[in-house]
């Protein structure tokens, strides 16, 4: 549904885009995640151009911006970032932002990062951020904030667009809720590749058990993997779930050696590409959502 | 702690069975070849050769996805042109083998990299690329065998000329050996070793499979076949060392098994009682040059 209003939308955009020639240009902005370019479409409407620097399935741990990428950036009126250093390159990129445009890190902003237990020294904060509702509808808030900032005349309808698009978050989060709700508390156990579904865990009362850290960069060692082999044969957890942007043969050694079903594969990192069944928010937490409580429900 | 849970219990895990077996498996076969490298003065090979197997895999990526086979097979194909090609170059023209090979394995890391920005999903291929040896999968565990077996018997069938052409080329050449060949076939080896290496362990623990072994066996053996048995002794106690370490330690597999190997390089290249770096000061080496 939303798909098609995505496509709809792009159509309209494109039809405006041919005679634009009069009226005020429209609003540039270029996003640095998947999530940060539906939602930067969905408030801008027709108003805005939005260009998705990191493409549906590509790791955004490990994305290497291309000199049309950064020409973008150049360009752009409000460039966002996913933040809470999702992106280890955005201060280099902040440099090439120009004179006129606004870098926006939205994940920084949101209210309750989760941080993660100081490893080597330093304290880090969870940037998957967008794998709860409420930091999505604080994510849309803060865009349209910052489009109307830009473009005042038309912050009318960019409130209008976040409403309709917050309300139909509001909708996905409840039907979530109510999937979620029919797993037992103690069946609620996350065994994946990457710590990437710790607001997700938050709030549904999950326990996340990593193979390694929160970047897909961060290599795993023996002794965490023989912890998850213990705990998993312990509480006898129901499934163990590989991602799409990652290597899955440390999980199906997982799988291998303790005799857990493989739950399926999650989109931790941002949508998925064209034709996966995950191209937009809506369906990516669906297909989550969808994963973790067919394969850890009760039979 | 006791004895049994420091040693044995780690292995209790089939993950740590699994890395054990294809570390030991491509540390023998990588121990063998890194002793020719070392004395033939490519010791710098491995790391060009890691580079330039690039195109090669991001090439059977596009084409065939993430199939171990297909990525082999790729790499392969790859680092068998960059080898081949550097010494044929080197045969045909006036350029020496050394700068063939260092042009070409930059030159085919170049298309390596134009590929893998123009695939059309760039999900972590490196990640792809480049195994752990955690995650050793069956099929993978097979290659190693069948790489392990095949460097093996190379090196004992073809035992005196690889001695020869590692010492003496030249004599080599006039007692009638077919140097050319042995040399070819050589690199060969050394591509199917390093592909196998790096696609079930990852590029660090390949390459310190290959060398650290060889070197450290260099530092305490003056006989070939000494040198050869102990680079791969040293290989198959060091990896067992550092499963451990990394089991009870909680560091990343492949960087703690190539630690303990530089922990023994180091040790050696410091205490070796003829060719360490202690006994040469003792004997005033320092104010002599050495050959």
């Amino acid at each position: 549904m939303s798909a098609f209003r995505g496509s709809a939308a792009l159509a309209a955009s494109a039809i405006l885009a041919l005679s634009a020639s009069a009226g005020p240009p429209s609003l540039r902005v270029a996003t640095l995640n998947t999530v940060l370019t539906e939602i930067a479409r969905e408030v801008g409407g027709r108003e805005v151009e939005v260009v998705g620097l990191v493409a549906p399935g590509v790791d955004p741990h490990a994305f290497n911006p291309s000199p049309a990428d950064i020409a973008s950036v150049v360009d752009a009126d409000v460039v966002l970032a996913s933040g809470l250093n999702m992106e280890t390159y955005l201060d280099r990129l902040a440099a090439v932002v120009g004179p006129r445009g606004r870098l926006v890190a939205v994940g920084d902003g949101l209210a309750s990062p989760i941080a993660m237990p100081p490893a080597a020294g330093r304290a880090e904060r969870d940037p998957h951020w967008w794998h709860s509702i409420a930091n999505m509808l604080a994510a849309v808030e803060r865009v349209r904030v910052e489009f109307a900032r830009a473009r005042p005349g038309q912050s009318g309808v960019f409130a209008a667009n976040a409403a309709d698009y917050s309300a139909r978050l509001r909708e996905l989060g409840s039907w979530a809720g109510g999937e979620i709700a029919m797993l037992p508390a103690e069946r609620r156990v996350l065994v994946t590749s990457h710590d990437a579904f710790g607001y997700f865990a938050r709030d549904y009362g999950f326990r996340i058990l990593a193979i390694s850290g929160l970047s897909t960069e961060s290599e795993a060692d023996a002794r965490n993997v023989a912890r998850l082999i213990d705990l998993i044969r312990r509480e006898r957890v129901g499934a163990v779930f590989a991602e799409s942007s990652v290597d899955p043969r440390l999980v199906e050694n997982l799988v291998r050696e303790t005799g857990v079903r493989l739950g399926g594969t999650l989109y931790a990192d941002g949508l998925g590409p064209r034709g996966s069944g995950a191209e937009t928010y809506d369906s990516m937490y669906r297909h989550n959502v969808l994963a973790i409580v067919g394969a850890l429900a009760p039979r | 702690m006791s004895v049994h849970d420091l040693i044995i219990a780690p292995f209790g895990y089939e993950f740590m069975r699994r890395g054990l077996l294809s570390s030991v498996l491509l540390g023998t076969s990588g121990g063998l070849v890194g002793c020719v490298l070392v004395l033939r003065r490519m010791a710098l090979m491995g790391d060009a050769l890691s580079h330039s197997l690039l195109p090669g895999v991001a090439a059977a990526w596009f084409f065939f996805g993430t199939s171990t086979t297909a990525l082999f097979f790729g790499g392969l194909a790859a680092g068998l042109l960059t080898a081949l090609g550097s010494a044929l170059l080197s045969r045909l023209t006036r350029v020496k083998e050394d700068a063939a090979f260092g042009s070409l394995f930059i030159v085919f890391f170049g298309a390596g990299v134009a590929l893998v920005s123009k695939l059309p999903t760039r999900i972590n291929l490196s990640d792809f690329l480049f195994g752990n040896v955690l995650g050793v999968s069956s099929g993978e565990l097979r290659l190693a065998g069948a790489v392990c077996a095949v460097t093996v018997a190379v090196f004992v069938v073809f035992y005196r000329s690889v001695l020869l052409e590692t010492f003496d080329p030249v004599f080599h050449r006039a007692a009638g050996g077919r140097g050319g060949l042995v040399h070819m076939g050589f690199l060969a080896l050394t591509v199917l070793n390093l592909v196998a290496a790096m696609q079930t362990m990852g590029v660090v623990l390949a390459l310190g499979l290959f060398l650290l072994p060889a070197v450290s066996a260099y530092l305490w053996c003056d006989r070939f076949l000494a040198m050869l048995l102990l680079s791969a002794a040293l290989a198959v106690a060091d990896s067992a060392l550092g499963m451990l370490v990394s089991f009870h330690a909680g560091i990343a597999s492949g960087a703690s098994i190539v630690l303990c190997l530089g922990g023994v390089f180091i040790f050696s290249a410091l205490f070796s009682p003829r060719h360490g770096a202690l006994a040469a000061l003792r004997q005033g080496a320092l104010r002599r040059p050495s050959t």
